[in-house]
């Protein structure tokens, strides 16, 4: 049973099991059933998003974004593949889908605006040598995903070059992601800026809601068109990654 | 606050007296019948530290006891005016509505 509730206790962020690691566990060692063992967990996670709750929702933005470029690659000529007759509700779905995928790509930029602030105020207050690292890997990234699309769009149409710039499209994601996580780990947002962020991070887990939805209606639209692993793995990404900003949201304020 | 939030029940808890995490769960499932379990007792504790409702009492330690500040008396105060207010409406309302029906 000791294991187990140093185990949960490890789920509470550092601060928080400095302050309070001590006498949790001799509560939770007095009567640990279950369901204290459960609620302990819950409370770790809890907690953890409280502290980290921006670096959840880059990271969940992150997975949705993964997520959504697969739907949008499985859903390439749909149009031929369904009669005309049975469209206007998958059509409607897809539209539905790129909507809020702007709308959720805004907030997000919106979110990043917002804490710049605070941002420049880490890198002028010492902490370049923390975020200095993932920001020049996230350029240097990018640099080669524009070098392959470029490559791509001059005709260099090969397996290689595709390869290449799935790859380097992807470890951009992966490596902006890095780079949130390192400045939404560090930085300090006053009270106001964290209420508008939570704001922001609510509307971009409605966003994903309405994403999701959309997804599941097109695809019910246009029955076996798309690939349904592939499909299924995606909208439970999204319905993942939409749970997690979610939570994340309530968290932050 | 609304009557069952782990906030209001640890502050009514400590109204009576300092208490360390134990007493605090055994004292709130004694008077309100409801158990909270250790994440959610401390996640409390630790909102109502943040805003200045209750301080430690002692020094650290397994069984550090845990007292209201005078802003927390002040907060738990207003909390019951708000559920008192509610519990008067009520009271007036239904015994209204069984002397109309009567």
């Amino acid at each position: 049973m000791k294991r187990r509730v140093a185990f949960a206790l490890r789920l509470y962020p550092r601060r928080f099991r400095e302050r309070y690691g001590e006498e949790l566990a001799a509560l939770a060692a007095e009567e640990a059933g279950v369901r204290d063992l459960a609620d302990l967990a819950l409370g770790g996670v809890r907690e953890r998003l409280r502290e980290d709750g921006l670096a959840a929702v880059i990271c969940a933005w992150a997975l949705f974004v993964v997520a959504g470029c697969n739907v949008q690659k499985l859903a390439e000529h749909w149009q031929d593949a369904v009669p005309p007759g049975s469209r206007a509700v998958p059509a409607a779905a897809f539209d539905a889908l790129v909507a809020a995928a702007a709308a959720g790509s805004a907030l997000v930029l919106a979110g990043a605006a917002l804490a710049l602030p605070a941002a420049l105020r880490l890198v002028r207050a010492g902490g370049r040598p923390y975020v200095r690292r993932p920001l020049l890997a996230a350029a240097a990234c990018t640099a080669g995903a524009a070098a392959a699309t470029a490559a791509l769009a001059a005709g260099r149409q090969s397996f290689g070059v595709a390869l290449a710039w799935l790859v380097l499209v992807l470890a951009s994601l992966v490596a902006w992601t890095v780079a949130g996580v390192a400045f939404a780990a560090r930085i300090e947002l006053s009270p106001r800026t964290r209420r508008l962020e939570a704001r922001l991070a609510t509307g971009v887990a409605g966003a994903m809601t309405l994403m999701t939805l959309a997804t599941a209606v097109w695809w019910a639209g246009v029955g076996s068109f798309a690939a349904a692993p592939a499909l299924a793995a995606s909208l439970l990404a999204m319905l993942a990654s939409t749970a997690l900003t979610a939570a994340a949201a309530r968290s932050v304020s | 606050m609304r009557a069952n939030d782990p906030p209001l029940l640890i502050l009514t808890s400590l109204a009576s007296g300092q208490k360390h995490g134990y007493s605090l769960q055994q004292d709130i499932e004694a008077f309100a019948g409801v158990r909270l379990g250790p994440g959610t007792l401390y996640g409390a504790i630790a909102r109502l530290e943040e805003r200045g409702l209750i301080e430690p009492a002692g020094a650290a330690g397994r069984r550090r006891p845990y007292r209201l500040t005078s802003a927390g008396s002040r907060a738990l105060e207003e909390a019951l005016a708000e559920l008192r207010a509610i519990v008067d409406t009520g009271t007036t309302r239904l015994r209204a509505a069984s002397g109309g029906a009567a």
